[in-house]
């Protein structure tokens, strides 16, 4: 990999003074601005930034799938000497597929729904090469593919459905679209982003394993710094459009010359951005979940009836006050579940929850506003969790007016709570849709608070935000959790942030907690297999920490 | 998937069963087929007498399950007007009923999803903007008005086409066609409207679709993006209008038939209609909602063919 890099050769991609136009009107003049660089053979190169960077938008510049909205206006972007701009539209869908290829970040909706998934890679060899009857029938060369993406009996795989297949056997399936005819240049925009860790760990693992096989160069990009460590040869560092820095990833990663990338890198959650944590001994339990199961009757036929799933599967935890609590895992593995029973939204089928001494019995599912009061949740996505026709105000408001609190009261208190999570009070008057990210999650934040709650929990309340606002909400929580003695019930699939900011933390995995104890200890030291296997696939895990 | 047509088709019965009761107690109630049979002169042992020779005077549940015997026989009873049996009455008129239900299903279909596909592939710009505005003024025009003009035009002015009547099969399918053309034209038109606006509804959403730039990412030409990605993944909601469209045909044929003078069923209903043929309107009636039951039915089993999602 680093000779490639210290051999000069003659490059795959050669992108010269890029510049894109956004439409009139919009928050800046350029979605891509005098953006050079470079690609060869058999290199991976990452192009890393936050959203509206303009890192996305370089790569489909390159396939020439822009939005209409979007023009090139200046610049070139040249592939084996041709630009890729200049280029006819017949010329172009000749290279696609064919020299340039792409897989895309979402799997599970970058395939064709009604289309069995050996067709969609057949189709590849369909559109650029001339198939025989008999290798149609007998479709070897998928079958091939199949194999090589390591997807397990592809004979029978290849006929079901994208709906039919996991995640992680989807991207495989796109991987083996995108390498069918062995381009020189694979593009990969955030391929495993919306992919549990372990299946990440597997596809980048493939991803390198077959650009080295067949020297293809890899465009790589990411938000994600571990992703960088992990797989980079050199970096492109975006932000607002422009290239701030670009380097060799060793060199990037260790010492960036820029500022913005010294802050992107400091803002990465993890050990080194821990505070101090100190829990007195003696602080009284907040939360007591015991033998918490829940089950789901899957719709069967009327004349067979199917096992239940067993979400949650006799999970004990308990909390003290002020204490941050992680529960990590991968999807299904039941974290999410488990927070909805504590907050009251779905009913356990097993099991007691005791919050603060008022006790419940799951099983009645008997709930009383009192507990719904001391218990408030804050969401993964902040666009869609406040009413886009309500008044910030009035989401603010609801809550407290339900608890009888009079209508001046809640104003009043919503206002110093605005202040609070560092927002303005007019905003209460503006609606969702006038805020970024970041500060929808605070007003979400702000609301939960209204109700004075006890306990906080934040189910995946950072994974939609960028690193640098993730931080900052992350700073906000712990500031607020001092100020007012939350306890943080902390639902997340990110190790670094549970990391950073947990005392104890739980790690699940298929319904049922197989480890769970003093954060550090935990991980410094995992026991159960499970545990060492999640933290491994982290990407980067050993790089900052 | 045979299991799930069965399954289907089990599901249908009841809905059948449900519908003959409706047929048969809805005539019940529109009145006394007898008093409006002979008139207001009758004495009431005429009415009598004819009540109790057409079993009228028997209790409602065991004329209904009479009736309904007989049905399963193919027995629909004698016309009170013609004295033919109604079967054989409704069967001579079937031909031209169905030939001009399925010119127009299919004339539509072949017309509306390109021309709803195009609109889709020229969002926005004035190729669009005129298919919708000509696709609004069609839905407006009722399909009498358009029948009749093109009767004017094609008929009368240009004598291009013959202006009434039918052909049958049996006597020649140039001759037939001819005689199907202005009537399939005109009854095809509300139907071509509103399945072209939802072809292109459906592909416009298809287009935003991250799949379609897949397709477009491994280098598929336009016309290859559109025939195997988005057509198929459009076709669900397609489905769905066709098979509300033929029911509005099934309605339609009353008017076209009327308008072009076809001999069909369309017009038989309403010739019964006016006779108070009560035989002859159940067994039409029976026989439209019998062919709603079974498009509807095959609505469904088309739609897990297009769809392996909705598939059990």
């Amino acid at each position: 990999m680093t000779e490639a890099a210290a051999c000069p050769q003659k490059p795959v991609l050669e992108i010269r003074d890029l510049s894109i136009a956004l439409p009139p009107g919009s928050d800046r003049a350029f979605a891509v601005e005098d953006v050079s660089f470079t690609i060869h053979p058999r290199e991976i190169v990452c192009v890393v930034g936050e959203s509206g960077s303009g890192k996305s938008v370089t790569s489909f510049a390159i396939m020439g799938l822009l939005a209409s909205a979007l023009k090139p206006v200046g610049g070139e972007i040249l592939f084996s000497g041709r630009d890729l701009l200049k280029v006819s539209p017949a010329e172009l869908r000749e290279l696609r597929g064919n020299r340039l290829s792409m897989i895309f970040q979402e799997p599970m909706t970058a395939l064709s729904p009604t289309m069995k998934v050996g067709r969609q890679i057949e189709e590849v060899l369909r559109i650029h090469t001339r198939m025989s009857r008999a290798e149609r029938r007998t479709r070897t060369r998928t079958l091939e593919l199949m194999r090589l993406v390591n997807i397990p009996s592809p004979d029978l795989l290849s006929r079901r459905y994208p709906h039919q297949l996991s995640g992680g056997q989807r991207q495989r399936i796109m991987i083996a679209m995108a390498l069918a005819l062995e381009p020189a240049l694979l593009i990969a925009d955030e391929p495993t982003t919306a992919l549990d860790v372990t299946t990440q760990a597997q596809i980048l693992e493939q991803i390198k394993q077959i650009q080295q096989r067949s020297n293809t160069a890899v465009l790589f990009v990411t938000h994600d710094f571990g992703v960088v460590a992990d797989i980079a040869d050199r970096v492109v560092v975006m932000q607002h459009g422009k290239i701030v820095e670009q380097g060799l990833a060793r060199e990037v990663l260790q010492s960036p010359s820029s500022d913005y990338t010294r802050s992107l890198l400091a803002a990465i959650p993890g050990l080194h951005n821990r505070q101090s944590r100190a829990l007195a001994c003696d602080v009284p339990e907040i939360l007591r979940i015991d033998g918490l199961s829940k089950s789901y009757a899957s719709v069967g036929h009327f004349l067979r009836r199917h096992a239940p799933t067993h979400a949650v599967d006799n999970v004990s935890l308990t909390m003290r006050r002020g204490e941050t609590l992680a529960i990590v895992g991968e999807s299904g593995s039941g974290k999410s579940t488990v927070a909805r029973c504590v907050c009251g939204l779905i009913d356990p089928t097993g099991g007691m929850i005791e919050i603060k001494g008022s006790n419940r019995n799951a099983r009645t599912g008997t709930l009383d506003i009192e507990r719904h009061r001391l218990v408030q949740m804050i969401f993964q996505d902040p666009n869609r969790s406040l009413d886009p026709r309500w008044t910030v105000g009035q989401s603010m408001i609801e809550g407290m007016r339900n608890l009888g609190v009079s209508r001046p009261q809640a104003i009043e208190r919503a206002g110093s709570l605005m202040e609070k999570v560092g927002l303005q009070k007019s905003a209460l008057g503006r609606y969702p849709h006038e805020f970024s990210g970041g500060q929808r999650q605070r007003i979400c934040i702000a609301r939960a608070l209204s109700m004075e709650p006890q306990l906080l929990i934040a189910d995946e309340a950072v994974s939609a935000l960028d690193v640098s606002v993730q931080a900052q909400v992350l700073a906000l929580l712990a500031r607020l959790q001092h100020e007012m003695q939350l306890s943080i019930l902390f639902i997340t699939h990110d190790l670094r942030v549970a990391v950073q900011i947990s005392d104890s933390i739980a790690v699940m995995h298929q319904g049922r907690v197989v480890e769970h104890g003093p954060a550090l200890e935990i991980f410094s030291n995992p026991r159960h297999d499970y545990s060492r296997r999640l933290f491994n696939a982290a990407p980067g895990w050993n790089w900052t920490d | 998937m045979l299991r799930f047509i069965f399954y289907r088709l089990l599901g249908a019965i009841p809905v059948v069963g449900l519908v003959s009761i409706a047929v048969f107690l809805f005539l019940r109630m529109a009145g006394d087929p007898v008093a409006s049979l002979l008139g207001e002169n009758a004495t009431a042992q005429q009415v009598a007498e004819i009540r109790h020779a057409m079993g009228l005077d028997r209790p409602v549940m065991m004329q209904f399950l009479s009736w309904i015997l007989h049905v399963f026989q193919g027995d629909f009873g004698i016309s009170l007007v013609t004295h033919e049996p109604v079967w054989k009455m409704v069967s001579e008129r079937l031909g031209a009923t169905l030939s001009l239900s399925l010119t127009t299903i299919v004339f539509s279909i072949l017309v509306a999803v390109p021309l709803g596909l195009f609109a889709a592939r020229h969002r926005k710009n004035w190729i669009d903007r005129l298919i919708v505005s000509f696709c609004t003024a069609g839905f407006s025009v009722p399909t009498f008005v358009v029948g009749y003009l093109l009767v004017w035009l094609f008929s009368i002015k240009l004598q291009w086409l013959p202006a009434q009547g039918y052909a049958s099969l049996d006597r020649g399918v140039g001759d037939w066609i001819l005689h199907l053309i202005a009537p399939t034209i005109a009854m095809s038109s509300v139907f071509i409207v509103l399945i072209a606006r939802i072809t292109r509804a459906g592909a416009i959403e298809v287009l935003n679709e991250d799949y379609i730039r897949t397709a477009r990412a491994i280098g598929a030409s336009e016309l290859r993006v559109f025939r195997l990605f988005v057509l198929r993944n459009a076709a669900v909601p397609i489905v769905t209008i066709i098979g509300v469209g033929i029911g509005i045909v099934l309605t339609g044929v009353v008017v076209t038939e009327t308008v072009f003078n076809l001999p069909g069923v369309g017009r038989l209903t309403i010739e019964s209609v006016l006779a108070r043929d009560f035989p002859v309107i159940q067994c039409v009636i029976m026989l439209f909602s019998f062919t709603y039951v079974f498009i509807n039915l095959a609505v469904d089993i088309i739609y897990s063919l297009l769809d392996p999602r909705i598939r059990n």
